[in-house]
C-alpha cells in the first residue's frame, strides 16, 4: 500500500462487479451468447442500463468471423471506446490495464470488461489449427499433442533441472480442487486425491490427465469506472496498485523457464508499495502446474529453481500459507478460451470486496493477478501481473 | 474415403523446408543482411527486420533439451500410432526446434543431429538422431512409416 492509503499508478479508478457466467462443457450457443449473459449480469449487479457503458474491452477466440465491433451492432451497444484482445491468458490483465487508463483519461467512463467463449464439439481441434502460423507449420505435423505437448516439454526440462517430482505438481492440483470445492462454479465438483493425480491416464509424458485444463465454455467479467461513481452507485470495488504486461521476454532462452515476470516485477512492486511478502492471495495462470511455480519464482516468491521447495514447504488452500487459485483455478473450474484469463482476476474482485463465491482467505488486503499465454510456437509470449488491494489497504 | 495423414497445410513460407528435404538436405532460412537463422519459416527477419531471407544447408548439430511422447493425439493419422515420440532441439546454429525423435537418441541432455524428410504427406519434417552416423530411419519402424517407406 503507498503511503497516500491509495494507489499511485491508478488513484481514482476502480474495478468492480465481478461477473461468470456458468460454465459448460460443450455449448451450441456462439461466443456472442456469452458475451451478452455476461453484459446481462455486469448491468444487474452494477443497476446499470446498456447505455450506460460507453466502454467495451472484449476477449474471446471464437467470434470468428466477428470481431468485438461487429458485437457492438450484434448486441446493440453504442460505445466510444472499443478493445479486442484475443490474447487468451493474458486478456483479462491488458483488458484491466486498458480499461484503467480509457477511464482515468476520460476517455470512457463506464468500460465493460468481459471474456467468453463458446466450446462446440469440434472447437478445440479447430482452434489448434488455426490457432497461428508457426503452430501449423513447426508444431502440429509433430504429433498434433496441441498445448500438451509443448508443456509437456517444459515440465520435464523443469524436472530434470530444478528437481522438481509428479508430487509438487500434484500438490497443486490437489490444493486447487479442494478450493474449487467451495465455489460454485467449478466444472470439478468431487475432491481430487494425489494418488488419483498420480494414477490418471497420460496425455503427454510426464503430463497426465489433471496436470491439462478441461475446454469449456462461459465467460467472466468486471466493470471499470471512477472511484465516486462505483461509491454513487453503491458498489463493492477494488483499486488496483500497479499492473505489468510484457511480451515474448527473454526470446533468447533456448526453453521457456522463465516469463517476462521477471523482467517487470521490480516495477511492479515498487509502483504497488507491496511486494510479495504482503500478498494474501495468489492467482497464477495455471494452465499447467509448472507455470505455476514458474509464476512463484518469477514473481518474487522464491528464486528460480526453488518452486518444488517452495511447494513442499507451503499449503495453497484458502486457509494454508499461500492462498493460491483460491476458486479452483482453471484447472477445477475448467477453461473458457479468454475467460480463463479473466478468472483470477474476477476471484480476486470478490475476495477482496468480500462478496465471496468460493471459500473465503482470512484478513485479505492484497492480491496478486498473473496472465500468461499464447504459445504460438515453444512458449507463451506473454506474461502480465496485477497487484490489487482491498479498499483502504 | 480419404487416407489419413499427418497435418499437411504449411504456409508459403515453409515451402523451401520442403524443397530441401525432397532433395535430402535439411535447409533453414538466413537473413541475407544479418545472417541470423530463422525457424520456424516466416518472411522477415527476426533480428534485422529486413525481408530477404536465403534457404540454406545446415548441419544439424544440437542439444536434445527435453523429450515427450504424445499419448493424446488430436489428428487421425497419429491417434493411431501413439505413443509418439518429441523432442526439443536447440541447434548450434541458434533456433530451438521441435521434432520427431529417433527411438535411439539417448535421453536428455545429449548431443543430436537433426534431418529433414518428407513425410506421408509430402511435407518437410525435422527428426533429431542420434548425433554419430547417417540417420537410420529404418531402425524406428514408426519413424519408417511417417516417411512411407520410400
Amino acid at each position: 500500500m503507498s503511503a497516500s492509503g491509495g494507489s499511485r499508478a491508478y488513484p481514482d479508478v476502480v474495478v468492480t462487479a465481478p461477473v461468470t457466467v456458468p460454465y459448460e462443457r460443450y455449448s451450441s450457443s456462439s461466443a456472442h451468447v456469452f458475451i451478452a449473459r455476461a453484459l446481462t449480469g455486469l448491468l444487474a449487479s452494477a443497476g446499470l442500463k446498456k447505455s450506460d457503458v460507453d466502454g467495451l474491452c472484449l476477449g474471446s477466440f471464437t467470434l470468428a468471423p466477428d470481431s468485438a465491433v461487429a458485437v457492438t451492432q450484434y448486441l446493440g451497444l453504442s460505445t466510444r471506446w472499443l478493445d479486442f484482445l484475443p490474447i487468451g491468458g493474458m486478456s483479462g490483465i491488458v483488458a484491466l490495464r486498458r480499461a484503467l487508463r480509457a477511464v482515468q483519461s476520460g476517455d470512457a467512463q463506464v468500460v465493460a470488461c468481459v471474456g467468453a467463449d463458446t466450446n462446440q464439439p469440434d472447437s478445440f481441434r479447430k482452434s489448434l489449427e488455426s490457432f497461428s502460423t508457426f503452430a501449423r507449420d513447426a508444431v502440429l505435423p509433430y504429433g498434433s499433442g496441441g498445448p500438451n505437448a509443448n508443456f509437456a516439454l517444459l515440465t520435464a526440462y523443469y524436472m530434470r533441472n530444478y528437481g522438481a517430482r509428479a508430487e509438487d505438481f500434484g500438490k497443486l492440483c490437489v490444493a486447487q480442487r479442494a478450493n474449487a470445492l467451495s465455489y460454485p462454479h467449478a466444472l470439478f465438483k468431487s475432491p481430487l486425491t494425489l494418488e488419483e493425480y498420480l494414477s490418471a491416464r497420460p496425455i503427454a509424458d510426464p503430463l497426465r490427465l489433471f496436470d491439462c485444463v478441461m475446454p469449456c465454455a462461459g465467460a467472466e467479467g468486471f466493470l471499470v469506472m471512477s472511484r465516486d461513481r462505483a461509491q454513487r452507485l453503491g458498489l463493492p470495488y477494488v483499486p488496483v496498485l500497479a499492473t505489468s504486461e510484457r511480451y515474448n521476454a527473454y526470446a533468447d532462452d533456448p526453453i521457456q523457464m522463465r516469463g517476462g515476470w521477471e523482467m517487470d516485477r521490480d516495477r511492479l512492486y515498487d509502483d504497488a508499495g507491496v511486494g510479495p511478502q504482503d500478498v494474501d492471495l495468489v492467482q497464477t495462470y495455471d494452465d499447467y502446474p509448472v507455470m505455476s511455480m514458474i509464476q512463484l519464482e518469477d514473481l518474487g516468491f522464491c528464486a528460480k529453481g526453488e518452486g518444488p521447495e517452495f511447494v513442499r514447504g507451503n499449503s495453497f488452500t484458502a486457509d494454508g500459507s499461500l492462498p493460491l487459485n483460491t476458486s479452483g483455478g482453471q484447472l477445477s473450474v475448467g477453461q473458457a478460451g479468454c475467460a480463463a484469463g479473466f478468472l483470477g482476476l474476477v476471484e480476486a474482485i470478490r475476495q477482496l470486496t468480500g462478496r465471496n463465491l468460493a471459500r473465503p482467505v482470512p484478513e485479505a488486503h492484497f492480491a496478486l493477478v498473473a496472465g500468461f499465454g499464447m504459445i504460438t510456437y515453444d512458449r507463451g509470449l506473454c506474461a502480465g501481473a496485477a497487484v490489487l488491494s482491498r479498499e483502504g489497504g | 474415403m480419404t487416407r489419413d495423414l499427418p497435418p499437411s497445410l504449411r504456409s508459403s513460407a515453409a515451402s523451401g523446408l520442403t524443397a530441401a528435404a525432397a532433395a535430402g538436405r535439411f535447409e533453414l532460412q538466413v537473413c541475407v543482411s544479418c545472417e541470423a537463422v530463422q525457424y520456424p519459416p516466416r518472411e522477415a527477419c527476426y533480428a534485422c527486420l529486413a525481408t530477404q531471407l536465403q534457404w540454406r544447408a545446415q548441419d544439424g548439430g544440437g542439444e536434445l533439451l527435453a523429450t515427450t511422447q504424445v499419448h493424446v493425439s488430436q489428428n487421425a493419422w497419429f491417434k493411431e500410432r501413439t505413443p509418439w515420440r518429441v523432442a526439443l532441439v536447440r541447434l548450434d546454429c541458434g533456433p530451438t526446434v521441435i521434432t520427431h525423435l529417433h527411438s535411439g537418441c539417448p535421453p536428455p541432455p545429449a548431443r543430436v543431429r537433426v534431418h529433414a524428410f518428407l513425410d506421408v504427406s509430402g511435407q518437410g519434417v525435422l527428426i533429431a538422431f542420434p548425433a554419430e552416423g547417417p540417420p537410420d530411419i529404418a531402425s524406428d519402424s514408426k519413424l519408417l512409416e511417417l516417411v512411407g517407406d520410400r
